[in-house]
């Protein structure tokens, strides 16, 4: 028995190329995916997002309000004295001005930065890429609006948004600016239907429920788990290709004649691929903790709990590479098997969470994907990492012990009779 | 050449079931991924107040005011459940004139809803307080119809012209995905000289008055054309069956296509130089491979990726020049000189990959 799990072990190790691959590509994985998305979508404020607007102003002001007289009375045929009661009441509104203050405001300067300049430079600027869009503000902006809120209808002008490609960045700037305007109309309608900006609101209050006073479930946790339990998800395939090797260099016939118990071959897989998911998994756990800190100040019970786990999840692994490891051996086509198997843990990889966040799948699949042993992991860990409760992770654990067992009861039947191994 | 090419092809005639299932799988691929970008993401609400079902009730329809977002009326535990779980991010907890958001995690979601859910019940608070100052008349339908004609607008153009550059995320994950599985074809096609090796025939082959060079052209060629052939299959079928939009200039689209094939070859026959068995190469060219797109940016939109490393490593790989032509020939109309750049650099890709590759692996045969 010993011998064949050293054996297996043996392949491994004269393959080291292969061992540092598997062990060292998820670490620079997670290393760039922390790069790529952490700081995106952290929220303690360090945004990367760093949007260059230009803004063009061709409207003046202090003409605004000649123009807005002219038009009232012109336009609207309203009395000199209304009109310039109007264009009083409209000196106490800069819509220019707001704008300006809103997109220089402390919440935005971190990362909104605004240039202005003349229309034709912005132009050159956004097409060399130092600059994310454009928003031109034309001449008779200002009196047009105010026109529009006085007497309703549609204004003549309206700002203009320019950009060259939809990017994220061009996108999150529309947003922002829309956003403005959005408040801008709703706090004129407030004021138009209520008479007065003077009603006291009871605004809502906000805030979280924290669920449990559990630990949050961190971007930088998420890529860590899922990079190690892909790549555990690679040993498996690769565990099982091995046979093919085993096969060409006749290994598999002299073992044969050994007369030894042909499920020993079987086991020795299975061992040696505990061996090398436990070791993968813990040492791409441990490696981006201490890179990256990912599990901070956490118990003794928290880091048994997480081995215990990995554990579980290697011997279901195993049951996944004896199944493999039976199929090779009764194909004769190995190489078309091993696309298949590559396809099969793509489809593992996909469903389980491990390439994209689960959320994203459709509600189906996600059902589906709870059913495979690395999104059964993957739920049972997020669990673990945020309330550390024995109860919660129960069902999940036996559920991953009978993948084990059903693996490897799959593994022994389809292991091919005497004489019957291709 | 041919006669290599001719065994490759024989060898998938009789095993098709392989080529059939990538290409399949290619298809579903995007067709689960990229259909599912613009689904608006569900988040639960639910209510613990007395009349619950009328809070619930009135909020849903207020909440569902754009696409953004699709707010569903959920039992509370469940709620509670989802995402205590994971399976949801974040659940609303309502009452008469507030609300609570239910959340464990700091994904970047939640503050989406938050920001949302805020506008709206801010909204509401301003709309109530009028109704009840003034006491009469419908407020809410009054603001609707001012907002319908609001004195402020904004205006989105192009640079050029009036129409605006309209970005499809469906159609980039389309190509994303299209060109996720060639790697993977390619690269399993390529193995076949490794493969080849360890079975003799290669050794078979020096033997035969074949030259080297026809021997290598028969194994690149032979993962060319069948790797066109999916990525062909695939656009035509999106192109014409689920009517996607794929641009106009579907031979440009394809040449570059053609570039991007030969460049990700090249590059599997460098990574066969490294290794000795074809196990060897199943062992780490799948797990490079998916990490390709990741960093050039292929499933996110584009310029999410802005550390300056990671857009160069990226720039080494030639599937963010193929995306990047291929993006500005379908939604910018980019004729062959706009994309001349890019497919050039593809092409370097490929002559120097290929060049040290195939050195590599006469150096091992030593």
């Amino acid at each position: 028995m010993r011998s064949f799990i050293k054996k297996d072990l043996l392949i491994f190790w004269r393959d080291r190329k292969e061992i540092a691959t598997v062990l060292i590509l998820p670490i620079i994985l997670v290393l760039v995916l922390n790069f790529a998305f952490a700081g995106l979508f952290s929220n303690d404020g360090q945004s990367s997002l760093d949007l260059q607007l230009a803004v063009v102003n061709q409207d003046d002001e202090a003409e605004a309000m000649v123009q807005l007289n002219e038009k009232l009375v012109n336009e609207a045929s309203i009395g000199d004295q209304e009109a310039k009661a109007l264009v009083k009441q409209a000196n106490d509104v800069h819509p220019v001005q707001l704008l300006f203050e809103f997109l220089e405001s402390e919440d935005l300067k971190d990362w909104v930065t605004v240039h202005k300049l003349e229309e034709s430079e912005a132009v050159d600027k956004v097409k060399d890429g130092d600059l994310d869009a454009i928003l031109i503000i034309p001449d008779g902006f200002t009196a047009d609006s105010l026109y529009a809120a006085f007497i309703g209808g549609s204004p003549a002008t309206s700002l203009e948004y320019k950009l060259e490609k939809e990017t994220n960045n061009s996108s999150t700037l529309y947003s922002i600016i829309h956003g403005f305007i959005d408040h801008l109309n709703y706090q004129f309608a407030i004021q138009e239907i209520a008479g007065t900006s003077e009603v006291e609101v009871k605004l809502p209050e906000g805030g979280f429920e924290e669920i449990g006073a559990g630990e949050t479930f961190t971007m930088t946790q998420y890529f860590t788990v899922t990079m190690g339990v892909l790549f555990a998800l690679f040993l498996v395939a690769t565990a099982a290709t091995k046979t093919g090797v085993e096969i060409r260099e006749q290994v598999f016939n002299r073992i044969l004649l050994t007369n030894s118990h042909p499920m020993q071959f079987l086991i020795g897989k299975m061992v040696s691929t505990i061996c090398l998911v436990l070791l993968q998994i813990i040492f791409v756990i441990i490696v981006s903790h201490f890179i990256l800190d990912v599990f901070p100040n956490r118990s003794m019970t928290f880091w048994i709990g997480l081995i215990t786990m990995v554990l579980l999840l290697s011997l279901a692994l195993s049951g996944l590479a004896a199944v493999f490891t039976a199929i090779s051996l009764r194909v004769t086509d190995i190489d078309a098997a091993n696309g298949i198997f590559m396809l099969v843990i793509l489809l593992f990889g996909i469903i389980g969470g491990n390439f994209v966040p689960i959320y994203m799948l459709p509600d189906w699949l996600q059902q589906i994907g709870e059913w495979t042993p690395n999104g059964l992991f993957l739920v049972m860990l997020t669990e673990w990492i945020q309330f550390e409760e024995l109860s919660s992770i129960a069902k999940p654990s036996i559920l991953l012990t009978g993948f084990f067992l059903l693996f490897t009861l799959i593994g022994f039947v389809l292991f091919p009779q005497r004489g019957k191994a291709k | 050449m041919n006669s290599v090419l001719w065994v490759q092809f024989c060898k998938d005639k009789r095993s098709p079931l392989f080529i059939l299932l990538f290409i399949a799988g290619s298809i579903l691929a995007t067709l689960l991924f990229a259909g599912g970008v613009y689904s608006p993401t569900t988040v639960a609400i639910f209510s613990e107040e007395e009349n619950a079902s009328e809070i619930e009730k009135k909020w849903e329809s207020l909440l569902n005011v754009d696409n953004s977002f699709k707010f569903e009326i959920v039992d509370p535990e469940k709620a509670r459940e989802n995402v205590k779980d994971g399976n949801m991010d974040v659940a609303v907890m309502l009452m008469e004139t507030d609300y609570r958001l239910v959340a464990t995690s700091e994904l970047p979601s939640v503050s989406y809803v938050q920001q949302h859910v805020e506008k709206v019940f801010q909204r509401e608070a301003q709309i109530s307080a009028i109704a009840e100052t003034r006491g009469e008349g419908d407020v809410r339908s009054e603001i609707e119809s001012y907002l319908a004609d609001a004195p402020f607008q904004l205006e989105t153009q192009g640079l050029d012209s009036e129409q605006v550059p309209k970005y499809n995320m469906s159609t980039q994950l389309l190509f994303a995905f299209t060109f996720l599985i060639s790697m993977f074809i390619l690269g399993l096609k390529v193995n076949n000289v490794t493969n080849d090796k360890v079975s003799g025939i290669w050794d078979r082959m020096i033997l035969s008055p074949m030259k080297k060079t026809s021997m290598y052209c028969g194994y690149v060629l032979y993962s060319f054309l069948i790797t066109m052939f999916q990525i062909i299959v695939v656009l035509l079928l999106f192109k014409y069956v689920m009517n996607y939009e794929v641009g106009d200039n579907l031979w440009l689209v394809m040449m570059i296509a053609a570039f991007f094939t030969f460049s990700m070859i090249s590059i599997a026959m460098l990574i066969t130089g490294f290794v000795r068995t074809p196990e060897q190469f199943y062992a780490i060219y799948p797990s490079l491979i998916p990490l390709i797109p990741l960093i050039s940016g292929a499933y996110m939109m584009p310029g999410t990726i802005t550390n300056p490393v990671l857009l160069f490593v990226a720039d080494l790989f030639p599937l963010a020049h193929a995306m990047e032509a291929i993006m500005s020939v379908i939604f910018y109309d980019a004729g062959l000189q706009d994309v001349m750049m890019s497919l050039l650099f593809m092409l370097l890709i490929g002559v120097v990959a290929m060049g040290v590759g195939i050195n590599l692996i006469e150096r091992r045969s030593k």
